[in-house]
């Protein structure tokens, strides 16, 4: 969908291998964070649970990134994906400001991974996962539109991080919590993390768009600004949803009344809105 | 819910309103992707000589790898000369001489600083044949056909990556299923 919009600006190549990479990346952050919303002796079995989930999406995280490395190498180099060779993709990967950030995401990606394989109960090795996970999120931006630009680049860098930390946290309670009375002890910490991200990521993002868009007919007449007000909507609507959620949802698991079937697919409706908005802020990043 | 939360979030709100809404107002002429902005020749001129080089100007600096730039004459063969030459945001190629009378066109492509791949062509007119060679037979029929990188071998020797890409990938989604399986 969003791929439509930016078309024929976009290529639906990079924009699928963008898509899955920002959307394991973000899995693998909340996966990484999540366990500290929950208390004492549960944070330690979150963690627990949270590990083969963290494994799971580092791998397909680290799959994604060099399946990106390699489609954006062919895109550069004017072969198909089958005809890029090796040295033509090692150049590509140190010589170039794309490469090299590619190759930046991949160490981070492979990094996490190891880590939550290796030493998943030790704290200071989750810190650091959580921090290389960060740096992954972050290194994508290397790559987008504003790379050129400091401040633009600092926002998207912050804005993005904001994201993957709003919905990145929700993905992880979703795939760990199973129970009413984890609920009831995540969910009020995830509200107060979740506003503050939202605060942060409006902000940060409006800084970006504004380096970029300069005239309001940009917002329909350019594949970038179609996408970029398809994206004002998807965050108008989750903002909305949040809120609702917030006045409803949160009061009732708080006192445990929501059972957790009802959370869970409270968080599934959220959830997938937010993966609409990632995935056009996905397409976002590969228009041109 | 606490009145507090909901007024930092307005505030918020507003505050990317306003940011949006002042950049909207201070409109300039800038645009964040790379673009051609000049070439010479210029487009649909019409040469009476056969110019040495051609180059396109950008409004960015583009990457010296992987640039790719040939020069197509009316009968289908290619008449740049070697390696295109990337300087800043200009991209030139030399052009042999003795080109016949006819519509030239000069297919560029290339990778700006922020990544993304920019390609696209020109044509120009020689209305005065120059006697001389008849230039080499291009790869490909379309003289509008994207130009072949100059790691033209690209296609023709080394190790194919998907093999690799794949194997990586075989090897990772084992690893992490062992290790998820292996867990309690």
């Amino acid at each position: 969908m969003a791929w439509a919009l930016a078309y024929p600006a976009a290529s639906l190549a990079q924009t699928l291998a963008r898509a899955l990479a920002d959307g394991a990346a973000v899995v693998t952050v909340g996966l990484a964070v999540s366990p500290v919303l929950d208390t004492g002796r549960h944070r330690v079995e979150f963690i627990q649970r949270a590990t083969a989930p963290l494994v799971t999406a580092s791998a397909v995280w680290l799959v994604a990134e060099l399946v990106r490395l390699a489609v954006t190498g062919a895109a550069a180099a004017g072969a198909g994906i089958t005809g890029l060779r090796m040295h033509t993709a090692v150049e590509f990967a140190l010589h170039t400001a794309p490469g090299r950030a590619g190759l930046i995401t991949v160490t981070a990606a492979a990094a996490v991974c190891g880590i939550a394989a290796a030493a998943p109960r030790s704290d200071s090795a989750r810190i650091v996962a959580t921090c290389l996970a960060g740096v992954g999120i972050a290194g994508h931006s290397l790559t987008g539109h504003l790379s050129t630009s400091p401040w633009g680049g600092v926002a998207i860098a912050v804005h993005a991080l904001a994201a993957a930390l709003w919905c990145g946290v929700l993905a992880g309670l979703v795939l760990t919590v199973d129970h009413r009375g984890q609920w009831a002890r995540v969910l009020p910490r995830f509200s107060q993390l979740s506003l503050v991200c939202v605060a942060v990521l409006l902000i940060a993002g409006a800084l970006g768009a504004s380096a970029v868009i300069t005239a309001p007919a940009d917002l329909y007449a350019t594949g970038y600004g179609r996408v970029l007000s398809a994206k004002l909507l998807l965050t108008a609507a989750l903002t909305a949803l949040a809120w609702r959620n917030r006045a409803s949802w949160l009061p009732a698991a708080r006192n445990h009344r929501a059972t957790a079937v009802v959370s869970t697919s409270r968080a599934y409706a959220e959830l997938a809105l937010m993966a609409t908005a990632l995935a056009a802020a996905a397409t976002l990043a590969v228009t041109g | 819910m606490k009145p507090t939360y909901f007024r930092s979030l307005v505030v918020a709100h507003v505050i990317a309103a306003a940011l949006l809404a002042s950049a909207l107002a201070c409109a300039g002429a800038a645009w964040a992707h790379a673009t051609r902005i000049a070439a010479d020749p210029t487009e649909n001129a019409v040469l009476t000589e056969s110019p040495a080089r051609v180059n396109a100007t950008f409004n960015e600096t583009m990457q010296a790898q992987f640039a790719a730039m040939t020069v197509i004459g009316p009968e289908g063969n290619t008449w740049s000369d070697g390696e295109p030459d990337v300087d800043g945001a200009v991209i030139s190629v030399g052009v042999r001489p003795g080109g016949p009378a006819g519509d030239y066109t000069v297919n560029y492509r290339a990778t700006s600083s922020d990544g993304h791949v920019v390609s696209g062509s020109w044509s120009y007119r020689l209305i005065v044949p120059a006697t001389g060679s008849d230039g080499e037979p291009t790869s490909s029929a379309s003289p509008a056909a994207t130009p072949a990188p100059p790691a033209a071998d690209a296609t023709s020797d080394g190790l194919p990556v998907w093999p690799i890409v794949a194997a990586a990938t075989a090897t990772i989604a084992a690893g992490a299923i062992w290790v998820v399986r292996r867990r309690p």
